[in-house]
């Protein structure tokens, strides 16, 4: 990704240590190879029924250390309540609501503004001082 | 914008006794947008010869005055100038919008004009404030606007000014929820065109006008809008999770996806806004490819809700495949174009805050999720009864979503000449944000 990323790696693991990982991987997947065809083929032991399993370890392996099930109940069950949640309540039951209720709250607001629009000049002019009053008190107590 | 990273320019006096002028050019950034609307406006055209919209000519005539628009705001060398084409920008796609949308399209464009109008008149005020500030006579240029100095304080107001502009065009939550209702409701080319393109304005816009006039607002809000990307980012994947409405899921990852591309601007360093520039044009490619596939499903199957479908593959083996691509590319698989850019962004995140980069990268965790949820329930599965009558992609359809797919893949694999154009310009920013922080 040059020019942003431009300095390479500089650590470089020797050629030993890489043939070592690659051993180790290579005799672990052949003890397991030989000991499934031992237990799976030799014998001939075929897996037991679900219900037959005694519980313990074995019950934990044939559950696959209950990953799935840890899985779905501490992430799958709490985005999926989180998500209808945002969705129903966040999204469109507060701020969609607030953003559309702007509309309305002008309505409702003009509505009330509009019965200042009598036509009567005296109440104009009285508006005009009362608000002039209103000004000169306010800053008196600013100032 | 420097002589040294400007590559095209040019320009005349428009009202003189204002300072304002008809002043246009090109960097390296500028460059990248202008090639991303010129390559998406032909395949939106594109994709569109399948729907029979009425009164085709005024369709078409819309889409280029905004192409139009769109050049003009990547462009602008003037401040009025870009305001204008900003405002053009908005005019067509709210037509579209109006007369080609769904059943409730004239409330929810209503809604989506007054939004983003009210975010332009703040961006106006800002920016006749900023113009005053200018030395007599008062000038629009790029130039006298970037030598302008504000006090700290001062930029801090001028900072929401333009990012409240800039927050709703992107959209950034809480200014967001005019963008499902429109991407969902507008035209499928409508659609495309709001995501892939128009929203890359507001992106821009932050880092040509924003980051050069205001690094002391940048520096003291900039905190703020990392947190509201981070919260875009988490909130809107959680929420996509609940989509049935497939082309509402799309706008949704959206959000995600620009928040994060926001994030990135906002790190003030090279990775991030390298990183914004490649996704800008990665997520504008891939968005246009998933709504264009949302578009070829609604038009087969009358229907977008994703439980309605299923088996979608079985019928169609090129469609399944050139949607996974797309879809790939959105998720961010590496060597896909989305993967460069969300590295890079999550590379500039990190370095502004560990903690920030950890939220910001459930975007990559949380899209894959609803993103191949909803690929299983639209593609895989057992054959739904209506799915039986879905037909193979025509030829018109096939050429768009090939070169999308061709584009993911090629700029996933070599993006170098994308981060080489915008490398200059990007860094003149940088270097700028260094010497005043």
């Amino acid at each position: 990704m040059q020019p942003v990323i431009w300095k390479s790696l500089t650590y470089h693991p020797s050629h030993t240590f890489e043939y070592a990982l690659i051993g180790v991987s290579i005799v672990a997947l052949i003890v397991i190879i030989y000991a499934t065809y031992i237990a799976y083929v030799k014998r001939g032991v075929l897996p037991e029924e679900d219900e037959n399993i005694p519980a313990g370890f074995p019950k934990l392996l044939t559950n696959k250390y209950y990953v799935d099930e840890i899985y779905n109940t501490l992430i799958t069950r709490p985005l999926d309540f989180l998500s209808g949640f945002f969705s129903t309540y966040i999204e469109k039951g507060f701020i969609d609501k607030l953003v559309n209720g702007t509309g309305p709250a002008l309505q409702g607001l003009s509505g009330v503004l509009r019965f200042a629009q009598t036509g009567n000049i005296g109440g104009y002019v009285f508006s005009m001082v009362v608000g002039i009053i209103a000004i000169l008190l306010l800053t008196l107590i600013v100032y | 914008m420097t002589q040294g990273a400007e590559v095209l320019s040019g320009g005349y006096e428009w009202v003189p006794a204002l300072g304002i002028s008809l002043k246009v050019g090109l960097d390296g950034i500028s460059i990248l947008l202008v090639a991303l609307t010129n390559v998406l406006i032909p395949l939106i055209i594109l994709s569109s010869f399948r729907n029979n919209y009425s009164n085709p000519s005024a369709f078409y005539g819309l889409i280029l005055l905004m192409q139009f628009g769109l050049i003009g705001v990547f462009s602008a060398l003037d401040g009025f100038l870009f305001y204008v084409f900003w405002e053009l920008a908005l005019i067509p796609i709210w037509f579209i919008c109006l007369i080609w949308g769904g059943e409730e399209r004239i409330r929810i464009t209503l809604k989506f004009f007054i939004y983003t109008l009210t975010g332009s008149l703040m961006m106006l005020l800002g920016l006749i404030f900023v113009y005053l500030q200018t030395p007599v006579p008062h000038s629009f240029s790029i130039d006298a606007l970037y030598q302008v100095a504000l006090t700290a304080e001062m930029q801090g107001y001028i900072f929401w000014c333009f990012f409240l502009a800039f927050a709703i065009k992107i959209p950034v939550f809480p200014f967001h929820t005019w963008q499902p209702d429109t991407y969902t409701d507008a035209p499928a080319q409508g659609s495309m065109l709001l995501s892939g393109i128009m929203l890359k304005m507001g992106i821009y816009g932050i880092i040509r006008w924003m980051l050069p006039i205001l690094p002391e607002g940048i520096a003291a809000w900039g905190n703020v809008v990392m947190i509201l990307c981070a919260i875009s980012i988490v909130y809107a994947s959680i929420i996509a999770l609940y989509q049935n409405d497939f082309k509402r899921l799309i706008a949704y990852s959206s959000i995600a996806h620009v928040g994060l591309i926001t994030a990135g601007v906002f790190s003030l360093n090279m990775q991030g806004l390298q990183g914004s520039m490649v996704q800008m044009l990665a997520h504008g490619v891939n968005v246009v490819g998933l709504f264009f596939i949302g578009d070829i499903i609604q038009r087969r199957m009358k229907t977008r809700q994703m439980d309605n479908l299923g088996g979608l593959a079985h019928n169609s083996p090129v469609f399944s495949i050139l949607f996974i691509i797309v879809l790939l590319g959105s998720v961010a698989l590496p060597l896909t174009n989305g993967f460069v850019g969300e590295f890079l962004l999550l590379m500039g995140v990190y370095s502004y805050s560990s903690w920030l980069a950890a939220i910001c990268g459930l975007t990559v965790i949380l899209g894959a999720v609803y993103m191949f949820r909803a690929y299983q329930k639209v593609m895989l599965g057992e054959v739904h009864e209506k799915s039986v009558e879905f037909t193979g992609l025509a030829k018109s359809e096939k050429v768009v979503l090939i070169i999308i797919a061709a584009l993911i893949i090629v700029c996933g694999v070599y993006p170098k000449p994308i981060l080489s154009i915008a490398q200059p310009a990007l860094e003149e920013i940088v270097l700028n944000l260094q010497g005043i922080n």
